[in-house]
């Protein structure tokens, strides 16, 4: 019914390694629709982290088609790359990279400052950002001055600013502990419930299992493709850890 | 067009706010600029208060007064003669020659010896022999007494006016017309003080003594044939060749100078004087630019080995930026701005501490010249910042932009 938000067909990703050919993707072909919660998953190694950048336009294919929101990235610039980056995609990186130096807010406004807006609107669309991820009263604090669950939500925060198509995460509670994992992973629970498309790669059958859909690669090519029947909740998990 | 504004406006704020959140190493990076510029600066403002001073003191000494005087060429010294011009050579160039404002004769007190006497202060002069249009030509006011005058001179009265150097180095009282000073035995009454003139290079042209003609001379006596030196100013709209050939040939036949033999005699401008110091400070200047330059250039290159670490160290967070949507453009203006804000701020400061410097110095100059610091050489201290600024903020600017962005964030 709905389109899909992200079309890849017949991908493939050769990198050059001590000249020999390695091929990172060999043939993948996914759609994912509007509104899904996936899950990409897999051993080091498999093509994950290669799939994400391809996903997040970070990386450039070297055959097949992209179409993310509509737009071909196939032949895109660099510059182009950017501009989808910013309009399409929210970013949630492992080590969260937000900018040490300048304040919640600030990083929260960063991606709004590549558009053109007034700086009102600016940092009313951030602060709103940071309501959603229960921030708000942080807005100047710096990052070390936060603990790590508390700065992955201003990273989700500044993927969320600009109400971007997909919300891609790159293992985003592989740094956490169990008990701020599963704070953030219900933060993504609630923001899909709102509506979001949420894509995470993670290597932890857990928060794999906690999405909806779960896409397994192996040597560069999709092992499975299913539907979680059963969710495992990754809250439950977390809060049986503590009783005991 | 709005875009542009946005991405320029961005562009400035981050270069701003990386210069402030670094605020140690902007300095650092500031600090060539600034040496360079505050030495730019300073010495131009210092070797152009010197040359303003001397000038000022060259046309104090009026820049059309002449001065002849005898010339032995190397040739005749060889030979063991010594050329001399004498009283009646001035009274004949005198009577004859035309277009002439003012012309007096000087002669020094050889046989006198240099020293002069006050109380128990004994110092070293100048004792100059002169008559009352020595004040028309030279240009020497009094500001006690009077000068010199005519009968002085006719009746070998043994006055003498002092230059304010003499007053104050043999404890005189202010104003010491009427008091007695020694000289070789003879008491001379002062008669007036000069303006002061401050010195040139070192040179204090206030130590001076100067007395009637008719004493000096009689007081030099026979013992040494007399050299005078004739000084005086061309008339209004009269060239000084003209009076000059005039000159020549009445001394040319004076002393039967044959043709083709060169001239006894020579004529000395202040202009040509003023040639010979400035072209000394010229070369003072231009060693000074030379070693400047190098500042300047050791300044540039410190600006582009902060940008280039600064790039690397700065890797991660451009890969950030690139993630959420930062073009190239965007990140080459950024490096680019700060590297120019650096290289301004580094030329505002060091004009600033130039300026300071140079006033400070002038402090000391004799003469206290005015603080000038000509515009060409501000101009050229900021178009040179700025041109350190993009020349050497290019290359990391160029390289930060073209940074892969997968590769920047994997950087740690």
């Amino acid at each position: 019914m709905s389109l899909p938000i992200i079309q890849l067909n017949n991908a493939y990703k050769r990198y050059m390694m001590a000249d020999e050919e390695f091929c990172a993707l060999n043939n993948v072909s996914l759609s994912i629709k509007k509104n899904e919660y996936v899950a990409i998953t897999g051993p080091s190694g498999s093509g994950k982290s290669t799939l994400m950048n391809i996903l997040g336009c970070l990386d450039t294919l070297s055959s097949g088609e992209y179409i993310l929101d509509n737009q071909n990235t196939a032949n895109m610039k660099e510059d182009s790359l950017a501009k989808v980056r910013n309009q399409s995609i929210g970013f949630i990186f492992q080590s969260f990279n937000l900018l040490p130096k300048s304040s919640v807010l600030n990083n929260v406004i960063q991606p709004l400052v590549y558009r053109t807006m007034s700086g009102a609107e600016r940092k009313s669309r951030a602060l709103k950002a940071l309501n959603e991820v229960g921030l708000a009263e942080k807005i100047n604090h710096l990052p070390n001055q936060l603990s790590g669950g508390q700065r992955q939500r201003v990273a989700i925060a500044r993927a969320l600013v600009t109400e971007p198509a997909i919300l891609l995460g790159d293992e985003p509670t592989g740094n956490l502990d169990s008990k701020t994992t599963s704070d953030i992973m219900s933060l993504f629970d609630r923001l899909y419930e709102k509506g979001h498309t949420i894509v995470i790669v993670t290597h932890e059958n857990e928060i794999a299992n906690h999405c909806k859909r779960v896409i397994r690669l192996v040597d560069g090519q999709i092992e499975f493709d299913k539907y979680n029947q059963q969710r495992i909740s990754v809250v439950d998990n977390a809060m049986e850890a503590n009783c005991e | 067009m709005s875009d542009f504004i946005n991405t320029a406006y961005q562009g400035l704020r981050a270069a701003l706010q990386a210069i402030y959140s670094n605020a140690m190493r902007s300095i650092l990076t500031t600090l060539g600029i600034i040496i360079g510029v505050t030495a730019v600066i300073s010495v131009v403002a210092v070797m152009n208060g010197l040359s303003s001073n001397i000038s000022r003191q060259f046309n104090d000494l009026g820049s059309d007064m002449v001065t002849l005087r005898a010339f032995t060429s190397a040739n005749q010294e060889m030979l063991g003669f010594i050329n001399k011009l004498t009283y009646d050579d001035f009274l004949v160039l005198k009577g004859k020659v035309k277009g002439v404002e003012d012309m007096t004769v000087t002669m020094r007190a050889y046989s006198l010896g240099a020293s002069i006497q006050y109380g128990r202060d004994t110092i070293q002069t100048h004792i100059l022999g002169t008559d009352s249009s020595y004040q028309k030509v030279v240009n020497v006011y009094p500001v006690e007494g009077r000068f010199l005058s005519e009968s002085d001179d006719l009746r070998r009265r043994r006055v003498a006016f002092v230059g304010s150097s003499v007053i104050k180095k043999l404890n005189m009282p202010e104003n010491p017309t009427g008091e007695f000073i020694k000289l070789s035995g003879d008491y001379f009454r002062v008669i007036g003080v000069a303006e002061t003139l401050g010195s040139i290079l070192g040179y204090d042209q206030d130590n001076y003594i100067i007395a009637p003609f008719s004493t000096i001379r009689s007081l030099n006596g026979s013992q040494v044939t007399e050299n005078i030196e004739i000084m005086f100013r061309p008339k209004a709209g009269i060239a000084l060749e003209t009076i000059k050939s005039q000159m020549r040939q009445i001394l040319r036949s004076r002393y039967k100078i044959e043709e083709g033999e060169e001239d006894y005699f020579e004529f000395v401008t202040a202009e040509k004087t003023k040639e010979q110091f400035d072209s000394i400070l010229r070369s003072v200047t231009l060693v000074a630019s030379g070693v400047v330059a190098i500042s300047l250039l050791v300044g540039g290159i410190g600006i582009m080995n902060i940008m280039l670490v600064s790039v690397t160290e700065r890797t991660k967070e451009i890969g950030i930026a690139k993630a959420l949507g930062a073009s190239s453009n965007i990140i080459l203006y950024q490096f680019l701005v700060e590297a120019l804000v650096l290289s301004l701020i580094g030329g505002v400061i060091g004009i600033a501490l130039g300026y300071g410097i140079a006033g400070l110095i002038i402090l000391f100059l004799p003469g206290s010249p005015d603080l000038v610091v000509p515009m060409w050489a501000v101009l050229l201290s900021f178009g040179f910042t700025t041109f350190i600024g993009v020349v050497f903020g290019l290359a990391p600017a160029i390289k930060a932009s073209k940074l892969v962005p997968v590769e920047a964030l994997r950087y740690e």
